[in-house]
């Protein structure tokens, strides 16, 4: 259904308002073009940095367009969550890991399976091929500004608790897993967890033992 | 007023570099990046389309691509804690223990 | 008399920047906008603009710069020494005051000192990442009802019925708190960043105590107010200060208690001052910013104190009322049958300074608690993180959500 509303536009031009002549821009096409250069450009980055660090922080910008993008398309709750959970929490959670293991790669590339790697770019690129070929040119259904209420919390979250009520409770058990496997996984094997108590009970001996010895010493 | 295919079309490019970065590198961090890469590449398809069809499903569904992504770094990232603690290495070329 | 001076020469200099902030937004730009040469006054991004940068100029800004001196006075009031009295302008020391001045200047004039092993790029970002984040979340905040430039010296009855009306906050999004979330996480990269980038063992253990902190504490944030959330039916502020209305016991501290104290907790931790310090630990880990001096360090002093400020303003919107003064309706007092007309610019001027003293008072009991408590350890300081502070946040939204759910089936919400 959804394909076959989805008809190939025969030119880009003919669907701008001031089109006649060519390519001509209007303001928020700029804005798109810049904040596209500006989300492409992070994520090449985020694959070509040797330093986990700054692959990050790239990664953070690329995130910050693609919100830039979601705002550009009237889902201002999917722009906000954007920002929220991946640059707010994910990214953080990379740099709090690349700071715990804090190297820097000697090699980033390396011809070991090079032929698999091959293989792999080259069912890639068909399958982006395939895929573009037919995206290249596809107009929206409804181009006009969507109403107030178009990507709203209240929408959006109507949506989720009424037709995914039950895939949003699957996905919070979910998150619930990974929570516990991350900490199972990550876990110091061997020493039980029991390091805080092992520190608190150090912290509050050695002065009693210490102030003991010293009334002794005051007695005799 | 911008086509909704540009959009689409970015969405490809990302997904690209995404995918390049999970074959190309060798660095888990730097892989584990690039899924997230594709996976966002796909939610900008998912807002396009609900932008093209005023549909806030789309939306739902992209929201629940976010959380899933969420749990996906944290294993991701506690597997890689627990592999550097053992091995000193996150090169996914080293962890070869299980082929011999 | 000490303490009446610490509070009362801030909420002065706010109230006369509360008639400078309403003056130039409600009545200077509609003047401007009014002629013909000034159509472009009215441009929403011309608006966005001045009202945050007259917000940040006039009011967050000097209150920063005070709570510099009045954390130096407090606490000496507190040690019983005499605190900052030693620097003066032309002979004139005002209780101490001029010396926020004198250190600015010291900051500026000292050395801008970077180490040589350091990354030079993000040593310089990390700074820039965690003042940028606390400006811009700004943006949300409500400072005042809506201005109708119109009528501004008429009693006026509702101020959503005028014209042209211009409301006082930057930016009505619909996403609101979830956006001071957003960008307030984004806090995060700066220290961590500069732990990271200043190639320096005792920084990088700073930085890893900040983010995991700040991580930590972000949740129960976050789940403290999803109870205010459900309670006003809006995630969005000035929405949220208009349910709260002029009687004060609709507001948030008396619906949302429990909600009200977590978030201020979790906030505190947020940012990162005494009894929540571990990250910087001035006593033993000097952390995060060891390799910062100058303006650069200051920077991060300066983002402190304005968090302090922001936290403040978050608190007073939604648990306080916001700018609502109590029982000061848009068109004069009303009290047991009462009635006190006054002109609309009045109003409007008493309620940005009540916000003001609102958000001053807060500042001030953060000082009272940052001088009072002393520091967690790190144990401790997780083990209330997620072991009370989350699950008791989570036991608040649920009962807040049978409440509601309640009040809504009697249909008297």
């Amino acid at each position: 259904m959804l394909w076959q509303s989805v008809q190939p536009m025969g030119r880009v031009t003919a669907q701008l308002a001031t089109g006649d002549q060519g390519m001509q821009w209007s303001g928020p096409q700029i804005w798109w073009w810049i904040i596209a250069v500006f989300t492409v450009g992070g994520a090449i980055s985020t694959v070509t940095r040797r330093n986990n660090i700054a692959a990050v922080m790239s990664l953070v910008a690329t995130f910050f367009g693609l919100a830039a993008m979601y705002a550009m398309l009237s889902a201002h709750f999917l722009a906000a969550l954007q920002v929220l959970v991946y640059a707010g929490a994910i990214m953080t959670l990379f740099v709090f890991v690349i700071m715990v293991l804090n190297r820097d790669e000697a090699e980033p590339w390396a011809w070991s399976g090079i032929f698999t790697k091959i293989v792999g770019v080259f069912a890639l690129v068909y399958l982006v091929t395939k895929v573009g070929y037919h995206l290249f040119g596809v107009a929206a259904a409804h181009p006009e500004t969507p109403p107030a209420e178009f990507g709203t919390v209240a929408q959006v979250g109507e949506v989720l608790f009424t037709d995914y009520l039950f895939v949003f409770e699957a996905v919070s058990v979910l998150l619930l897993i990974a929570v516990v496997a991350a900490v199972v996984v990550a876990r110091q094997r061997g020493g039980g967890g029991t390091d805080d108590d092992d520190a608190s009970a150090d912290i509050t001996t050695t002065p009693a033992v210490g102030h003991s010895t010293g009334h002794e010493d005051h007695h005799s | 007023m911008i086509p909704i295919h540009w959009f689409l079309e970015l969405a490809a490019v990302l997904f690209v570099v995404g995918s390049l970065g999970v074959i190309l590198r060798r660095n888990a961090l730097i892989m584990l990046m690039g899924i997230e890469l594709q996976l966002n590449a796909a939610n900008l398809t998912l807002v396009a389309f609900s932008r093209a069809y005023h549909d806030a499903h789309a939306q739902a569904f992209a929201f629940i691509v976010i959380a899933v992504a969420a749990a996906e770094a944290a294993v991701g990232l506690a597997i890689l804690v627990g592999i550097f603690r053992n091995r000193r290495s996150v090169n996914v070329d080293e962890l070869t223990i299980m082929k011999h | 008399m000490g303490l009446i001076l610490l509070f009362l020469i801030p909420a002065a200099v706010f109230t006369g920047m509360a008639v400078a902030l309403v003056g130039v937004i409600g009545v200077a730009i509609p003047w401007v906008a009014s002629h013909p040469w000034g159509a472009w006054a009215m441009d929403p991004w011309f608006q966005a603009l001045i009202k945050l940068g007259l917000l940040i100029l006039l009011v967050v800004m000097p209150i920063a710069s005070l709570l510099t001196w009045m954390e130096r006075k407090q606490s000496a009031m507190m040690q019983d020494r005499i605190g900052p009295n030693r620097a003066g302008i032309l002979g004139w020391r005002g209780w101490g005051i001029p010396h926020f001045i004198a250190d600015a200047v010291k900051m500026i004039m000292k050395e801008d000192f970077v180490p040589a092993k350091a990354n030079r790029f993000l040593f310089t970002l990390a700074p820039l990442m965690a003042i940028i984040p606390v400006f811009v979340t700004f943006a949300i905040v409500p400072f005042g009802s809506t201005v109708c430039p119109d009528k501004i010296l008429q009693v006026i009855t509702d101020t959503n019925q005028c014209t042209n009306g211009i409301g006082l906050q930057t930016a009505k999004m619909d996403v609101g708190l979830i956006f001071y979330f957003a960008i307030a996480s984004l806090a995060v990269y700066g220290t961590t960043l500069a732990g990271w980038a200043s190639y320096n063992k005792w920084s990088l253990l700073g930085g890893l105590r900040a983010s995991s902190q700040m991580m930590s504490y972000e949740v129960t944030m976050g789940m403290a107010v999803l109870g205010a959330f459900m309670v006003f039916g809006t995630l969005e502020p000035q929405a949220m200060v208009y349910a709260q209305g002029p009687n004060p016991i609709n507001w948030g501290i008396v619906k949302q208690p429990l909600g009200a104290i977590l978030f201020f907790t979790a906030a505190m931790a947020e940012t990162k001052r005494t009894p929540f310090d571990i990250p910087e630990g001035e006593s033993e880990v000097i952390g995060y910013f060891v390799e910062y001096s100058g303006m650069r360090f200051g920077i991060f002093f300066l983002a402190e104190f304005i968090e302090v400020v922001f936290l403040s303003a978050i608190m007073a919107t939604v648990f306080f009322g916001g700018w609502q003064v109590p029982f000061l309706y848009s068109d004069g007092f009303h009290l047991f049958g009462h009635a006190l007309q006054m002109p609309h610019i009045v109003v409007v001027i008493l309620q940005t300074t009540a916000w003001g003293m609102k958000v001053i008072f807060f500042c001030w009991f953060q000082l009272m608690v940052r001088w009072t408590m002393p520091r967690f350890r790190p144990d401790q300081l997780m083990n209330l993180g997620w072991k009370r502070l989350l699950p008791i946040s989570i036991a608040n939204i649920l009962i807040t959500a049978g409440v509601v759910l309640a009040f809504q089936a009697a249909g008297s919400r």
